[in-house]
């Protein structure tokens, strides 16, 4: 992980993936009320940055899983 | 081991007929102590009857020492089958190898206590069950060493290892015994995936699953968390990721709590049967599946007039280069789904089918 600075919509992704756990990003942007771009573009950011695990999911209606990583579970900790 | 339709006839790991053999051979036990140590007093008794108690006395006495070197030959193998196999103890000690381990245990020290007593027989009995019952049981995992090399480690030394076939024995039920719960395991984690087909539900519950852990120091919990994330990399092939994590549930929580996550998901699924048509997540693939983006605003218009809504969805159906058509069908229908309610939408489904909905809404 590079920043330490997370801009409050990408605190509110991962506080959501903290306390909710893994989940498509579709039931990311419906929990966090983020409109599904703007979802994908601050998943795709912590993906980069190491917050954030995303892979394929057939089970997934949009074919995609998120994790938060341990990393960032105990950062957001700290900094939340 | 692990089979979710089973009926309930296994406790302890012994199947019900050993159980009543095990309940039976207990009773007779007892009946046996009771009627050998407090003989009658009644004049009115059989006059074989005391002798029959002093020749079972007599018998006992002799059977004893051969019962205790057996039952610490038996605690000894159990005690390396428990720490061998320390993730399945219970289902390791119910495998056929297993037994058969604790058998030849039992039958070797009952077999050197029988030398010993041809060989030695003047030799005091208790000294005589001690040193069979403790000593035996490490002289056939000694290795002695006679000379060794200055500064050698273990090269070029001259030793004579009496365990070396015990050694033998044993890797090959530890093989055997492995084989056997290797059976268990896959079936454990076939019933995990039918039962938890959603890569992330697997991979929240292996997550709780270690973290649960009260035996795990803080480096071992780290890890193991590693080694679930590495699972998850978006390279691992989706149905290798699901396996291994579902693998990892059962070797980290053992087959006990597959067995009580599985019994948690077939509950569920027997209550939510009856008063629920469609479950949250079939619903949200009928949504997808069924509607177009602006179908699903209609069919939202339709469902609620809440403002902060409709103007949300209205927003996430607007064409947006970072998100493809499913993944926003997918967000509306869950968050449909959060600020509406399943039933709610079910019945507007159905409602919609009825009167063929799609069509009209286009």
């Amino acid at each position: 992980m590079k920043r330490y600075e997370l801009e409050d919509k990408e605190k509110k992704v991962l506080q959501t993936l903290a306390q909710r756990g893994a989940m498509s990003p579709s039931q990311v942007s419906a929990a966090t009320w983020l409109l599904p771009g703007e979802t994908m573009s601050v998943l795709k950011v912590l993906s980069n940055e190491g917050f954030v695990l995303m892979r394929n999911d057939t089970n997934s209606p949009d074919g995609l899983l998120v994790a938060i990583t341990t990393e960032a579970r105990l950062f957001i900790g700290r900094a939340l | 081991m692990i089979n979710p339709e089973q009926d309930n006839t296994q406790a302890f790991g012994l199947s019900r007929l050993e159980l009543i053999l095990l309940a039976s051979l207990a009773f007779i036990a007892l009946f046996l102590i009771i009627f050998i140590n407090f003989p009658t007093d009644n004049p009115n008794t059989a006059s074989w009857l005391p002798t029959v108690q002093n020749q079972l006395r007599e018998l006992l006495d002799a059977l004893i020492p051969y019962g205790i070197v057996g039952a610490l030959g038996c605690v000894v193998a159990i005690a390396e089958l428990t720490s061998t196999f320390q993730t399945y103890p219970r289902a390791a000690l119910q495998t056929r190898w297993a037994r058969i381990l604790i058998l030849i245990n039992m039958i070797a020290a009952v077999l050197a206590l029988v030398i010993t007593r041809l060989t030695l027989p003047t030799m005091n009995p208790v000294l005589q069950v001690l040193s069979v019952g403790v000593g035996f049981q490490g002289l056939i995992r000694t290795k002695f060493v006679l000379a060794k090399p200055i500064g050698g480690e273990g090269e070029g030394e001259i030793s004579v290892n009496l365990g070396w076939l015990y050694d033998q024995f044993q890797n090959l039920c530890r093989t055997q015994i492995d084989l056997e719960l290797m059976n268990n395991r896959r079936t454990a984690v076939i019933h995990l995936l039918d039962y938890y087909p959603s890569l992330a539900e697997l991979y929240d519950i292996a997550w709780y699953t270690i973290i649960a852990r009260a035996t795990l120091s803080p480096t071992e919990e780290a890890a193991k968390l590693a080694e679930l994330e590495k699972l998850i990399d978006p390279k691992a092939p989706e149905q290798f990721a699901r396996s291994s994590i579902a693998l990892m549930i059962l070797e980290n929580g053992g087959p006990g709590y597959v067995n009580l996550l599985l019994d948690q998901a077939m509950t569920e699924q027997r209550v939510e049967a009856p008063t629920r048509a469609v479950s949250s997540e079939n619903l949200v693939w009928q949504l997808v599946e069924t509607y177009s983006l602006p179908e699903l605003v209609t069919f939202t218009e339709q469902l609620t007039s809440a403002t902060d809504v409709l103007t949300w969805v209205h927003n996430a159906a607007k064409p947006d280069p970072n998100a493809t058509e499913a993944s926003q069908k997918a967000a509306i229908a869950h968050f449909l789904l959060q600020q509406i309610g399943a039933d709610a939408i079910q019945r507007q489904i159905t409602a919609g089918s009825t009167t063929n909905k799609p069509e009209e809404v286009v």
